[in-house]
């Protein structure tokens, strides 16, 4: 695993010591909450409806078991015993004092970790495949790249003041887990006449303008990566509006002058930025892919595997549902769902993060990822160690079998927490939930997302879930809008509305009638729901979604 | 400790069992082989409830080992339940493949369509396979005359890619002895059969027979696949057929 060096550490230092002086004054009146307010969102302090939060990056998702010990110390000795993995591979502390932040900042950098450039508008965290290094389907590890760009991107003095936040996803696969179509700038690596190249993707984003990202090049050379990276951001930087903040996304300039003229004009830039640089990018990345090569040996008997197969269903099921192969036939990826019905997905509580951090290092050669799914992964467990995972999980409540499942869902934190949300979230993701572990059906229907956000800013993904909702707020009463058809996938896809909003308390039944449509109507049980919308299209899920409400979807 | 004599010896017990009667043939292997050493293997299919029952009949604690493929009719699944509580059984073990196998080879559990062989060879062949480890023998309801390829079936025979013996004890039953011993044990028919169904396995590769057809002519139609594998030399996993 990549580790901070003494410039890295000493950086980090100054910046929380500068940080340590800001919140002395802001608690000591000599700093206005508006002056304060862009001082703290460099440093990953907002200000909730009830508290302030820290959100602290977890870069490309990766972490150690002492990184995640350290996390469960932090939620312990400064928040309410637990942290929330968000949609972008970051960890969020909801109930921290102001006062306590520079510890927690300080405590942070023991273990290599900061929440710089998780606010305000600059390069946020860089976001990578959670199976980077893991999946069968790769063809590249992008980590080593998402920690070029993190480093190339952390503190860039060109790039803290944007027009608007930034955020750049990695993936090494054409099997797309990265949602990379819905980023600022989405990587594909792959492999062109066996040289590894880079597919760039420009202009998506979700949020209030869904769109998806566009090609800006097929197959840009790797050793090209930074200079061209940091052509796109000038160009943005430039270019970009500053005048309204809902029209600042680099999506909404690249509608604006069409893919083709920014290309030329990020093509122009390039030609300009590319001499200045001199090739210590490249001797960098040549190490950064030694730090992440697997290099282990793991333990090749697999009978207590086999064995615990044949005499528990239990574990059977959860294999099924939450392991998935590994590029290495003697490992397995073990997907570890923070979905339990009735639970706030996401959240982990200090002790299952400890419970997490030990398996790890027992099992999973001291490595953990999270994901932009709210999950957390063990990416590389011997299989004949799958038994005692299953063990270790049950003891932390945490052994779940619902991955890719409709309990599986992405949500917000919602009006619980957020000060820009118009409805709740996690109330409603609980409620589908623990609806379809009731009725018993989730293996039946089989592979679905489910997304949910509290507003228009599009947190919880609702564009590209498969089934999306959007909670708004109608006159004062919560109201929340399907949409259907979305797709994270590398068959990216915004949904499609279907019609006027319902209330809180028909929201449930309203996605349980579309569920049992799709039962009824697709051609077996192998053909999974986005396949079935894809085929006969939203109409027929849309009257089902409406039946018995009196409500007519052209209402809309 | 696959040795050349194994062979001789199937050969040997073959020519001393071969026209005692299924019981003897059982009885005899048990002994020869050990009660906790030999497994029967039933698809629970079309006429399974035979060597079911001649098991039952001699101990019905003996292991029966169930190949659960996930592709099972339902109708299959009640059948199963019903022989267990009709013929008492009391160790039928669901043997299936394992699930990281299974989502490495067929992710999408679509493989049947595109390469059936591959699909049995991962959730019937190389199941039976694992399940087999470490037993002397196991024992089959293979009949000579179901197919062409199964003319030549012996009582006893060596299974050597298992390095384990196989016990075919009603080998030379024909149709109407099948259809007797139903009718004198009154065993319970497949629900199938009354759909036309004479040879039962996965779904979506069993369909029913017309009239004139022969009674495996339903499995794999329209593909010269006659047999999953589970009766023949068995390829390994990550051979050619990959």
């Amino acid at each position: 695993m990549h580790r901070y060096n003494a410039f890295d550490k000493a950086f980090v230092r100054v910046r929380n010591q500068q940080f340590r002086d800001q919140v002395r004054r802001r608690l000591s009146g000599g700093l206005t909450e508006d002056e304060f307010k862009p001082l703290r969102l460099m440093n990953g302090v907002y200000l909730q409806l009830h508290a302030y939060m820290l959100r602290v990056a977890i870069p490309y998702g990766t972490l150690s078991s002492r990184q995640l010990l350290k996390l469960a110390d932090i939620a312990d000795r400064f928040d309410k015993g637990y942290g929330h993995f968000t949609t972008r591979q970051n960890i969020q502390f909801n109930w921290p004092r102001l006062v306590d932040i520079p510890d927690m900042l300080d405590t942070l950098s023991e273990v290599n970790m900061h929440a710089i450039q998780t606010s305000g508008n600059t390069i946020r965290n860089v976001t990578a495949d959670h199976l980077a290094g893991a999946a069968e389907d790769e063809i590249e590890d992008p980590r080593p790249y998402a920690e070029l760009i993190r480093q190339w991107s952390t503190d860039h003095p060109e790039f803290q003041f944007l027009p608007r936040k930034f955020k750049i996803a990695v993936t090494g696969s054409p099997v797309d887990r990265a949602v990379i179509r819905a980023h600022d700038i989405g990587l594909e690596l792959l492999r062109i006449d066996e040289r590894l190249h880079a597919k760039v993707w420009v202009g998506g984003g979700l949020g209030r303008t869904p769109i998806l990202g566009e090609v800006l090049h097929h197959g840009l050379p790797i050793a090209e990566l930074l200079p061209y990276l940091e052509a796109i951001l000038t160009v943005y930087n430039l270019r970009g509006r500053r005048d309204n903040k809902y029209k600042a996304r680099i999506k909404i300039l690249v509608r604006a002058v069409g893919i083709d003229t920014f290309r030329e004009e990020v093509d122009a830039a390039f030609d300009q930025l590319k001499p200045t640089f001199l090739g210590a990018d490249q001797t960098l990345l040549e190490t950064l892919r030694q730090d992440f090569a697997l290099t282990i040996d793991p333990n090749a008997d697999e009978s207590a595997y086999h064995q615990r197969l044949l005499n528990d269903s239990l574990f059977r099921h959860w294999v099924e549902q939450n392991v998935a192969p590994h590029q290495r036939t003697e490992l397995a990826i073990v997907t570890v769902s923070l979905k339990k019905p009735g639970t706030t997905p996401g959240d982990a509580t200090s002790e299952q993060m400890r419970g997490l951090a030990e398996l790890a290092e027992q099992y999973c050669f001291d490595e953990l990822r999270v994901s932009h799914e709210q999950n957390v992964i063990l990416p590389h467990v011997p299989l004949g160690d799958l038994p005692a995972i299953f063990d270790g999980l049950q003891r932390i409540d945490l052994h779940t079998a619902n991955v890719g499942l409709i309990s599986d869902l992405i949500a917000c934190p919602g009006m619980d927490y957020c000060t820009l949300a118009t409805a709740r979230s996690i109330p409603i993701a609980q409620q589908i939930a623990q609806r379809f572990e009731a009725l018993g059906l989730e293996s039946t229907i089989g592979a679905i997302k489910l997304n949910i956000s509290g507003c228009i800013n599009a947190c919880g993904h609702h564009h590209v879930g498969h089934i999306g909702i959007l909670g708004l707020n109608k006159g004062g009463v919560e109201s929340y809008q399907i949409t259907l058809g979305g797709d994270a996938s590398e068959q990216a896809q915004i949904g499609e509305k279907i019609g006027p909003g319902f209330g809180a308390d028909e929201i449930v039944p309203a996605v349980e009638r579309i569920v049992h449509q799709y039962m009824a109507i697709r051609h077996d049980p192998s053909e999974p729901f986005i396949e079935t919308v894809r085929r006969v299209g939203t109409a027929i899920f849309q009257t089902a979604a409406y039946a018995c409400t009196g409500v007519e979807a052209s209402d809309a | 400790m696959l040795d050349s004599s194994k062979p001789t010896l199937a050969t040997e017990l073959n020519a001393a069992w071969a026209n005692q009667s299924a019981l003897q043939v059982l009885e005899s292997a048990l002994v020869r082989f050990g009660e906790d050493k030999l497994a029967f293997v039933s698809s629970f299919g079309a006429e399974s409830a035979v060597l079911l029952s001649l098991a039952a009949r001699i101990n019905p604690t003996l292991k029966i080992i169930f190949i659960e493929t996930g592709f099972h009719f339902d109708e299959t699944q009640r059948y199963a339940e019903q022989l267990i509580d009709r013929l008492g059984l009391t160790q039928v073990v669901r043997a299936s493949v394992d699930p990281i196998t299974r989502k490495r080879i067929d992710p999408d559990q679509r493989l049947h369509r595109v390469n059936p062989d591959l699909c049995c060879h991962i959730r019937k062949v190389d199941v039976l396979h694992r399940s087999l480890k470490g037993l002397n023998a196991w024992v089959s309801g293979q009949k000579r005359y179901q197919n062409d390829t199964r003319a030549h079936v012996e009582v006893v025979e060596f299974d050597p890619e298992r390095d384990c013996f196989k016990i075919n004890p009603i080998a030379h039953w024909t149709a109407q002895r099948i259809e007797a011993y139903f009718k004198r044990h009154s065993l319970p028919r497949h629900p199938l059969i009354a759909s036309g169904y004479s040879s039962i396995g996965c779904w979506p590769c069993t369909s029913p027979i017309n009239a004139g057809e022969s009674i495996r002519d339903g499995r794999w139609r329209g593909q010269t696949k006659t047999e999953c594998g589970l009766h023949r030399r068995v390829m390994p996993l990550h051979g050619t057929m990959l």
